[in-house]
């Protein structure tokens, strides 16, 4: 019974989902809908759950003095003084905003940004020609790098022609493939799970 | 040959830096053509009438934010340029701030909240909120991003479900693939969007098969666009720095290899 009844509960509930997507019937919307709710539902907690599990985490790191501690603390004195402001205040609460839009943007941004100087050390040490794909690669890349980039128009009206013909052509052309098939994959494990064939999600 | 193939990284990271940093001070003003998605999208806002409605999904984080945080604010920009109601909401935790930020400059324009923009804030769930948010978009949140009751909110004036939208718009650094699947699909509803550059490839043929109507791909979309608005934002102003630096990449990487390929030759020679 313990593993009947949640793989009948799966399958039939997922059955119902595709039901419901397939044709107008209002139980079925009803339920579908319902079904989608406690999901938001779980979600939310699980968000609370993350928390929790952060915390556990990085206050035994701190109790334990391990490398980096400190950081830790940073980081749960952050999450916690914002949870409390944002809750106690709302989301015009200054402090809030304050560490958000001076804070916490920048410090994202700057994080991101620094890719770039990773990009372009990777791009002088591994974008070699060591083979007749990896030179037709490295050309392909070659031109859509400079064709998307604003100043190819500049260098010569051909460039954003042909980068857009490579995105456009063999691009899409390849991308089809991967869609379609991650799309009967899906499809087959999905019906796999309904039939009750598929059981690792149950943990075993 | 062999000192410019170990060359230090750390120099790379300072010329890049360099080279960055002059066009953002001084700027060059280099002409861009516009692509064809940006001008679908741009077609997309562009059709609506004074009133119609319009969700944003503000999904993206602080990370995400320099490349896509544009084009938020041109659709948004544009929104309201056409006097349409905007529905906004994030599946990411950041994004209602990012979109409240945008929400500020217009309010002191004199839109009205809950008329002509609502922001109903985090959505939690993923792909599973938004298919119940199309089925019932005024009951989806009893509050608000700011705690405002949203039952009896002018915005909500005629619209029910998915059905009652005109436009879907799709902000985002993980996905807009989800809008496709729980707009498009099951509503037939126009779905457009804007993502980082490193995903557009992905969505080429979605919009080739009409699924999208175009989309803004990183910060170049957002420039076109503005450009398309008439307007020099910040997306604009950064187009040289984006052009130098990938002059810089491609001098590199060609550089790379005509080391590699005259260290290899000498040692051949040897």
């Amino acid at each position: 019974m313990k593993r009947v009844l949640p793989v009948f509960i799966a399958g039939l509930s997922g059955f119902l989902m595709v039901a419901d997507f397939l044709f107008e019937n209002a139980w079925l919307q009803g339920f579908s809908k319902d079904v989608q709710d406690w999901t938001v539902v779980v979600s939310a907690f699980a968000l609370g759950l993350g928390a929790v599990s952060l915390i556990r985490l990085h206050g035994r790191k701190i109790l334990r003095r391990e490398k980096g501690w400190f950081n830790s603390i940073v980081l749960i004195v952050g999450m916690l003084f914002m949870t409390v402001r944002g809750i106690l205040n709302g989301v015009n609460d200054g402090y809030y905003l304050f560490l958000f839009d001076n804070m916490l943007t920048p410090l994202g941004a700057a994080v991101y940004a620094s890719l770039a100087f990773y990009i372009a050390s990777a791009a002088y040490r591994a974008f070699r020609a060591r083979s007749v794909e990896a030179t037709v690669l490295l050309i392909a890349g070659l031109i859509v790098l400079l064709g998307r980039a604003p100043i190819g128009d500049s260098i010569s009206a051909a460039l954003p022609q042909v980068a857009s013909w490579i995105i456009n052509v063999p691009n899409v052309a390849a991308q089809r493939g991967i869609i379609i098939c991650s799309a009967i994959g899906v499809m087959s494990t999905s019906l796999r799970v309904m039939l009750g064939l598929e059981r690792r999600y149950l943990g075993n | 040959m062999e000192r410019l193939l170990n060359i230090d990284r750390r120099i790379i990271y300072v010329l890049l830096a360099a080279i960055v940093v002059v066009p953002l001070l001084k700027p060059m003003g280099l002409p861009f053509g516009l692509t064809a998605e940006t001008q679908k999208a741009f077609n997309a806002v562009e059709s609506l009438k004074p009133g119609d409605v319009v969700v944003i999904d503000f999904g993206y984080d602080a990370g995400g934010a320099a490349e896509v945080h544009p084009q938020a604010e041109v659709f948004f920009t544009h929104c309201m340029q056409k006097d349409v109601r905007v529905i906004g909401f994030s599946l990411n935790q950041q994004g209602p701030r990012f979109a409240d930020k945008i929400w500020e400059t217009w309010k002191a324009q004199g839109k009205e909240y809950g008329k002509d923009f609502v922001n109903l804030g985090f959505f939690a769930g993923g792909e599973a909120a938004l298919a119940s948010f199309a089925k019932n978009i005024p009951g989806f949140v009893a509050v608000d991003y700011y705690n405002n009751k949203t039952e009896g909110m002018e915005i909500f004036d005629g619209i029910q479900t998915a059905e009652d939208v005109d436009l879907f718009i799709s902000i985002s650094t993980s996905s807009i693939l989800p809008f496709i699947q729980y707009f498009y699909g099951p509503y037939g509803k126009p779905v457009t969007g804007g993502a980082i550059g490193t995903q557009i490839s992905r969505y080429q043929s979605y919009s080739d098969a009409g699924q999208l109507e175009g989309y803004l791909g990183s910060l170049r979309g957002a420039a076109e666009y503005e450009k398309l608005l008439g307007v020099a934002g910040t997306a604009t102003a950064s187009m040289d720095a984006q052009s130098v630096a990938h002059i810089f990449i491609a001098v590199l990487i060609v550089l790379g290899n005509v080391a590699e390929f005259a260290h290899k030759k000498s040692k051949r020679a040897a």
